[in-house]
């Protein structure tokens, strides 16, 4: 097994901290300066640019009710965040426990897992732009 | 005919005695009292391997060295295990598993598709598809057994991801000073 020393544990553990740490503060600050009043926050720049929605658009506000335990507010906004929000805390405890033991990675993804999250995060930013499945998919 | 120009700097690069005759150092090994070649015969044999750089062609074959992992804040391997470079389908044990007393267990790279996904969904999104399509190729070659090629693409996602992130916080920034320099000059 790797050997762990506690310099390079902690040298590991920093970003993994500062991460937490922001999105923790992210996300309060997120609970209380509501994003669904505008002018609260600066517009995306893509739908600024384009007029297109993008994956994300909507992400501030399915956090807002997210904090506020709204899921269904939440998945009104951006659905996708909602489905992907689980896997990125995991991601996340993961990172921290690789971190912390020094242990490296021990599987990889299967690649067909892989090229699927590009296919659903490319399909949902184009479907959230058709009219039709705009009610659904858009924010 | 560059037969008699080879010896000239193969002398001046080897300390030993230069052979006389116009095959230079070439000749005891192909004129000698055995060799049925004469000496005057073009030398149908590379010459011997003692130069320390062997021909690029040859020197790209052994197996890729993966790169420094200090970046990643992984402890970097002291020799690659060259179990790696196989798919891990024929290997009984699975990664992880120590395959000797030399050698550390080496995990694929890492991927950053956590990253990946949240700069695409969250900062800009271009520039997330990219990390995501490199952090792909990490798994895929990873699965192929290209060691090299998945430490490579796990590089690219990572700064992909952080070119999403960053382009995303400096046009905030950027937004802000226009807005902040805008309202001072209506004021």
């Amino acid at each position: 097994m790797t050997v762990v020393t506690s310099g390079s544990r902690s040298r590991a553990m920093l970003p993994v901290a500062a991460v937490g740490l922001g999105a923790l503060a992210l996300t309060s600050l997120l609970a209380l300066v509501d994003p669904h009043e505008p002018g609260h926050y600066p517009s995306c720049p893509t739908v600024a640019l384009t007029g297109f929605f993008c994956a994300g658009c909507g992400t501030l506000r399915a956090v807002n009710a997210l904090t506020r335990l709204d899921l269904a507010g939440a998945w009104d906004m951006n659905p996708l965040f909602v489905l992907a929000a689980p896997f990125l805390v995991l991601a996340w405890f993961a990172w921290a426990r690789r971190s912390w033991t020094g242990t490296p990675r021990r599987r990889a993804m299967p690649a067909w897992l892989a090229w699927g999250l590009l296919a659903v995060v490319l399909g949902f930013s184009v479907l959230r732009n058709v009219p039709a499945l705009a009610p659904w998919l858009a924010p | 005919m560059s037969e008699p120009e080879e010896p000239d700097t193969w002398d001046e690069n080897l300390p030993v005695p230069p052979a006389e005759g116009p095959m230079g150092n070439v000749k005891p090994y192909l004129s000698g009292p055995g060799s049925t070649y004469p000496a005057s015969f073009p030398a149908p044999t590379p010459p011997p391997p003692k130069q320390p750089g062997l021909p690029p062609s040859e020197a790209l074959p052994p197996p890729p060295l993966p790169p420094a992992t200090g970046a990643y804040g992984l402890s970097p391997p002291a020799q690659p295990n060259p179990y790696v470079t196989q798919p891990y389908a024929g290997r009984p044990g699975g990664f992880g598993s120590p395959s000797g007393p030399w050698a550390p267990p080496v995990g694929p790279p890492p991927s950053h598709m956590g990253w990946a996904v949240t700069t695409a969904i969250l900062c800009c999104m271009p520039l997330g598809v990219v990390s995501i399509v490199y952090a792909a190729l990490v798994e895929q070659r990873w699965n192929r057994g290209d060691v090299h090629g998945a430490w490579d693409a796990s590089r690219n996602a990572k700064l992909w991801a952080q070119w999403s992130a960053g382009s995303v916080v400096g046009s905030f920034i950027v937004l802000y000073l226009v807005s902040r320099t805008a309202a001072l000059f209506q004021s």
